[in-house]
C-alpha cells in the first residue's frame, strides 16, 4: 500500500534551547494514497502544531527535535527552503480557518490564484485565464469569469474560502492538508464549504489530512481519525469504528459530550475537568485525571495496542469496548 | 403559575450605514416579539448579521431601540432614562461569548463577583458562595482572570451574573469560544442553576445541536425577522420555514453512518437594506414563488408554532 504522507516518531518543542516546552510527543500518522484523515483535538492538543511543522509553517521558536515526515518520496524534516517552497502549493496544498488572513487584501484574486500556478509552472498569469476559471468554478464560484476580477473584501465569507480552496488546488496536489476550514465559516455556508472539499478529495489521486476540533466534521468527511489529546496521539483507526467503538476513554468521552441535533432538554455526558496545558503533562497517561477507568497503573506511560485496523495508546484491556453513552 | 421575565414587542432597530459617500439604512432587528417566563429558556438562533445579538443587547437595554417595547418582569424599562432603569438593571445580567474580554485583567476573582453587590449596596459576604454555586474552588477567588482557564472563566462570568439574583440572564454565544469537552459542562451547569434559580434565559446562538440540548422554544432569526417561533422539539423535529429546514440540515453529521444528501444549501445571506420588499430569504430559498418577492409574510400560528413563510 502506498502512503501519501508517513509523519513517524514527530517531536515538536517552542522556548529556548534551555527552557523547551513540548508541545507533541511523538506523533505518528499516516494519510494513504487517496484517504482523507481527521487529525482531531481540543485546543492545545498539538493538531495545528503537528500539521504546521510538517510542512515548516510554524512560528520561529518553534522547531522539530526529533522524527521524520515523509511527503511521497520527499524527507521534510530537515529540508532546504528550496525544497519547501516547491513542496507547498505544488504537491500539497494548504488550507486555513481565516480566509482573510490567507488572502491578499490588495490583489484581485483572479491574479492571486494565477501567481499561484506561475511558481509552480511558470509562464505569466495571463497565459493561465482560463484554468483560474476552471479552478473557481470547480469550487463553486458562480459567474468565475467576472469574480475574478473581485477582491478579497468584496467576497462574502464563503466565497473568500473557496477562493483558498481554490489556491490550495491550482496545482493538483497530492495531499491537501486543511486546519479548521469551516470553522470560521456560518453553518449553512459550513455545509457548502464542506461539499467543496468532499469533492476536491473524491479523486484517488488526492489525500487530505484535515485537522479540526470538530468530529462533525469528521464524521462527514474523513476515512481515518487520529485523536490528540496533551501532545500525543491517543487514538487512531478507521473513521466507522472510532465513531462505533472508541477504544480511548477520552475520545469516548469526546464523542459522547457532543451535543445531538435532538428534540427534548437533556443534559450532556459531560467529562469532568479540562486538558491539561503544554508543561503540565504527567509523566503516565496524561487523561488519568479526567478518566473514569483510571487505575494506579495509569500513573506509568500506557502502551501502545494495536487492534485489527488502528492502535489506541491505553492501559485499558482490549477487548470489547465499553458501551459509549449518550 | 409562570411568569413573564421578558417580553419585547415589535422591536425594531437600523443602523446607518456609509457606503461610497451614500448613507444607507441597515435593518438589524425587523418587528421581533418575543417572550421568555422564568425558568424556561429561549432560544435565538440565526448566523452572523441576522440580527441576533443586536437583538439581546436591546432585550438587556444595552442598546435602545428604535421601535418597540421591552418589559421586565412586566415593567416597561424602554424609554427609561439611565437613572430609573438602574434601579431594575440587577433583574437582567449578561453573559459573552469570552469571558476574558468580560473580566478586568486587574481584578482578583473574589472582587469581581463583589462588584455588583457593592454597586447595589448589598452585602459582599456572598460572594464565595458564587463559587460553589458555578462549581468552582473558593481557593480560586484570589487568583487573577488570566490564571484561570477559559471554562473556568466563563464560570466566574455565571457567577457574577447572578449575584444579584436576576431573574432574566442573556447569554449571548456563551459556549461558542469554549473546547468541546468543556462546552458540556458549562451547558449543564446553566440548566441545573435555572433548574434551582429558577431564572428565565435568553440564549443567543449560532449551534442548533447546542440549542437543542437546553432550549425550551427556539426562535429562527433571518435577516432581522424572526422566520419560526415555538416549542424546541417541534422546531427540530418538524421545521416548517425553508430556512429553518436548511439550518436543520446544515448540522453536521453525528456519526459516518449519517452522511446524507441534504436540502441543497444555496448562496450567502444577503444584506438586508431598508425598504427591500418581500421576503428576506426568497434570494435562497428552494420554493420562492413570486408572492415571496412581492410580499413580507407574516407570522402565522401551524400547531403552536408562529412561522412566517407564504408557503408553510
Amino acid at each position: 500500500m502506498s502512503h501519501t504522507l508517513v509523519i513517524d516518531d514527530l517531536w515538536i518543542e517552542a522556548g529556548t534551547p534551555e527552557r523547551p516546552q513540548v508541545l507533541v510527543r511523538g506523533a505518528s500518522l499516516t494519510v494513504p494514497r487517496g484517504g482523507v484523515v481527521g487529525l482531531v483535538g481540543e485546543s492545545g492538543s498539538g493538531k495545528t502544531v503537528t500539521c504546521m511543522s510538517s510542512l515548516g509553517l510554524a512560528g520561529s521558536g518553534v522547531r522539530i527535535t526529533r522524527g521524520s515526515v515523509r511527503l511521497l518520496d520527499t524527507e521534510l524534516v530537515g529540508a532546504d527552503a528550496a525544497t519547501m517552497s516547491r513542496v507547498r502549493g505544488g504537491v500539497v496544498g494548504t488550507v486555513f480557518q481565516d480566509p482573510l488572513s490567507s488572502l491578499n487584501p490588495l490583489q484581485r484574486i483572479g491574479t492571486q490564484i494565477a501567481e499561484a500556478i506561475v511558481l509552480h509552472r511558470g509562464g505569466r498569469a495571463a497565459q493561465h485565464r482560463a484554468r483560474v476559471v476552471e479552478l473557481l468554478a470547480s469550487v463553486g464560484v458562480p459567474g468565475p469569469e467576472q469574480r475574478m476580477r473581485a477582491y478579497p473584501h468584496e467576497l462574502s465569507g464563503g466565497l473568500r474560502q473557496r477562493v483558498a480552496i481554490a489556491i490550495a488546488l491550482a496545482n493538483e496536489p497530492a495531499l491537501l492538508v486543511a486546519d479548521e476550514p469551516t470553522t470560521a465559516l456560518d453553518v449553512t455556508v459550513q455545509a457548502q464549504v464542506l461539499e467543496v472539499i468532499r469533492a476536491a478529495t473524491r479523486s484517488q489521486e488526492r489525500s487530505a489530512l484535515i485537522v479540526t476540533h470538530d468530529f462533525g466534521l469528521v464524521a462527514e468527511i474523513a476515512d481515518r481519525v487520529a485523536v490528540m489529546y496533551a501532545g500525543q496521539i491517543v487514538e487512531e483507526g478507521p473513521v466507522d469504528e472510532i465513531f462505533d467503538s472508541p477504544r480511548h476513554p477520552y475520545t469516548r468521552g469526546l464523542l459522547a459530550s457532543r451535543p445531538t441535533l435532538e428534540p427534548g432538554r437533556r443534559r450532556l455526558a459531560a467529562m469532568p475537568g479540562r486538558p491539561p496545558a503544554p508543561g503540565q503533562w504527567p509523566d503516565g497517561c496524561s487523561f488519568a485525571a479526567r478518566c473514569a477507568s483510571a487505575t494506579p497503573q495509569c500513573g506509568e506511560a500506557p502502551p501502545v495496542r494495536t487492534t485489527p485496523n488502528g492502535w489506541s495508546r491505553c492501559w485499558l484491556p482490549a477487548g470489547p469496548t465499553l458501551e459509549v453513552v449518550r | 403559575m409562570s411568569s413573564t421575565v421578558l417580553e419585547v414587542r415589535n422591536a425594531r432597530k437600523t443602523y446607518d450605514v456609509t457606503r461610497s459617500r451614500r448613507t444607507e439604512r441597515l435593518v438589524a432587528v425587523d418587528d421581533v416579539t418575543l417572550r421568555v417566563e422564568a425558568g424556561e429558556t429561549v432560544a435565538l438562533v440565526g448566523e452572523s448579521g441576522c440580527g441576533k445579538s443586536t437583538f439581546a443587547r436591546a432585550a438587556a437595554m444595552l442598546a435602545p431601540l428604535d421601535e418597540g417595547e421591552v418589559r421586565w418582569s412586566g415593567e416597561l424599562v424602554s424609554g427609561l432614562r439611565r437613572r430609573q432603569l438602574r434601579t431594575h438593571r440587577p433583574h437582567t445580567q449578561l453573559v459573552f461569548q469570552d469571558p476574558a474580554a468580560a473580566l478586568s485583567p486587574r481584578m482578583r476573582i473574589e472582587e469581581i463577583l463583589a462588584e455588583p453587590l457593592h454597586i447595589q449596596g448589598r452585602g459582599v459576604e456572598g460572594a464565595a458562595d458564587l463559587l460553589d454555586a458555578v462549581g468552582l474552588d473558593r481557593s480560586l477567588g484570589r487568583r487573577l482572570p488570566r490564571e484561570l482557564s477559559g471554562g473556568q472563566r466563563q464560570r466566574v462570568v455565571i457567577a457574577r451574573a447572578l449575584a444579584l439574583q436576576p431573574r432574566l440572564l442573556v447569554l449571548d454565544e456563551p459556549v461558542a469560544s469554549l473546547d468541546v469537552s468543556v462546552q458540556a459542562q458549562v451547558l449543564n451547569l446553566l440548566s441545573d442553576l435555572q433548574a434551582e434559580r429558577g431564572f428565565g434565559a435568553l440564549l443567543i446562538a449560532h449551534d442548533l445541536a447546542v440549542v437543542s440540548s437546553v432550549a425550551d422554544r427556539i426562535g429562527v432569526m433571518y435577516l432581522g425577522r424572526i422566520v419560526e417561533e415555538g416549542p424546541a422539539e417541534e422546531i427540530i423535529a418538524n421545521p416548517r420555514h425553508p430556512y429553518t429546514r436548511m439550518l436543520v440540515s446544515a448540522v453536521p453529521a453525528f456519526s459516518p453512518s449519517e452522511r446524507r444528501d441534504r436540502v441543497p444549501v444555496a448562496g450567502d445571506p444577503v444584506t438586508p437594506w431598508a425598504g427591500l420588499p418581500g421576503c428576506t430569504f426568497a434570494s435562497r430559498c428552494p420554493a420562492v414563488t413570486s408572492l415571496c418577492h412581492d410580499r413580507v409574510p407574516e407570522p402565522r400560528p401551524h400547531a403552536g408554532v408562529r412561522v412566517a413563510c407564504h408557503h408553510a
